[in-house]
Formats: C-alpha cells, sequence, structure tokens
C-alpha cells in the first residue's frame, strides 16, 4: 500500500458492468514527507468518501480487484483503500547509508 | 518476504473493512547491508512490531486473506514476523532486535 494525494476525477459513461457506481479519480503517488514521486495513475475509490486534495492509501495489481462491494471482483489495477489523516516517522529510525 | 524497518505510523479513519481494527506502520525496505532503498510503504501489522523494529515484510496479493481468514482482503504488505538477528556466515557484520545484537553494534 502506497500513500497518494488525490488529484482530480474522472467521469466515464461507458464502462464495464463490474465498474458502474464505482468512482473513478486520478491521484498522486507521494513519498514519505508527503511530496509528489512519480507518475500520477488512475484509481477507483472503494471508500466512496472521497475528496480532491486528500490524502489517500491505495492497492495496486493483484489486490485491487479485491475492492468491490461487499468483497465482489472488479477489473481495476489501482484503487483508494482508505484516507489518511495522519503520518508519523522518525528520521532517525532509517539506517544511513554508509 | 523482505527485509524493512518501522519509521512511524499511520493514523486513518475512513477505511476498506478489512482494515477495521488493524494498526497501519509505515516501513522502509532494506538490503543485506541494512541499507533503505525504495519508497516507504505502508504495511498492516500482525506481530505487534513497533516504531524501530527490523522486521519481515511479507508482500503478495492474496497473502492477508489466508493471515485473517477473510476472503479477498486487499491488503498487500503485511508485517510477518519482528527480526531477532541476522547473522552471516562471512565476515559481515549482522544487526537486529534483541540485546545479543545492539552489543556487538556497539563495539
Amino acid at each position: 500500500m502506497d500513500i497518494a494525494r488525490l488529484i482530480g476525477t474522472i467521469v466515464a459513461t461507458q464502462k464495464d458492468p463490474a465498474l458502474v457506481s464505482s468512482k473513478i479519480c486520478i491521484i498522486q503517488p507521494l513519498d514519505k514527507d508527503l511530496r509528489p514521486n512519480g507518475k500520477p495513475l488512475v484509481a477507483t475509490d472503494s471508500t466512496s468518501q472521497r475528496g480532491t486534495g486528500e490524502i489517500v492509501y491505495y492497492v495496486s495489481s493483484g489486490d485491487a480487484v479485491f475492492t468491490g462491494l461487499q468483497g465482489e471482483k472488479i477489473p481495476v489495477d489501482a484503487a483508494i483503500v482508505g484516507i489518511v489523516d495522519q503520518v508519523d516517522y522518525r528520521k532517525e529510525y532509517i539506517p544511513r547509508a554508509k | 518476504m523482505q527485509l524493512a524497518v518501522v519509521i512511524g505510523k499511520i493514523v486513518s479513519t475512513v477505511k476498506h473493512p478489512a482494515y477495521q481494527t488493524r494498526k497501519l506502520l509505515l516501513v522502509q525496505r532494506l538490503t543485506l547491508d541494512k541499507k533503505p532503498f525504495g519508497n516507504p510503504t505502508m504495511a498492516v501489522d500482525y506481530m505487534d512490531a513497533g516504531e524501530g523494529d527490523f522486521v519481515l515484510l511479507g508482500a503478495a496479493p492474496g497473502l492477508a486473506s489466508t493471515v485473517f481468514g477473510i476472503p479477498n482482503a486487499p491488503i498487500r504488505e503485511l508485517v510477518m514476523g519482528v527480526i531477532d538477528c541476522v547473522q552471516f556466515g562471512d565476515t559481515r557484520k549482522g544487526f537486529g532486535n534483541s540485546v545479543r545484537a545492539q552489543k556487538s553494534k556497539r563495539k
């Protein structure tokens, strides 16, 4: 699971019947200091409570298919599974590269 | 399975039902030389690991479903064990959480 910021939404009328009623959005992966890191990607939202600008966490590839309503399988590549309230970390726990 | 160190924790209220009542940790993957590589990721705790602990990180689809007994859990990274000690057969220096490993680090 990685952290990302929600930067936009996508509206699609023609889509796979399994994706009906799931929300589609654009997310920008972040590093531990919440700076953008990597390319933005498209993900569905299993929490259905997202708002633009929020920090979320998502699963990709094999795990994302289980995020349909009532655990059913949906054909997606990345899915948001939660909204981050707070990230706490301490730099001294990261071993220094010699 | 990979070596990792717990560097922090994440608080989240709105989440997928499979994540309910589980502790969320921020982990940094390590090479065998204790060097960090890659970006820190979030992992679900299964072993009561705390910050600063060296842990074993399991990352595979379907792993969490087997461990927690929930069908179709969308959890990828899982803390599968707390490392007491890493030792090498050659001259490389070991490391770990145990008292012995910390003593050898002090020398």
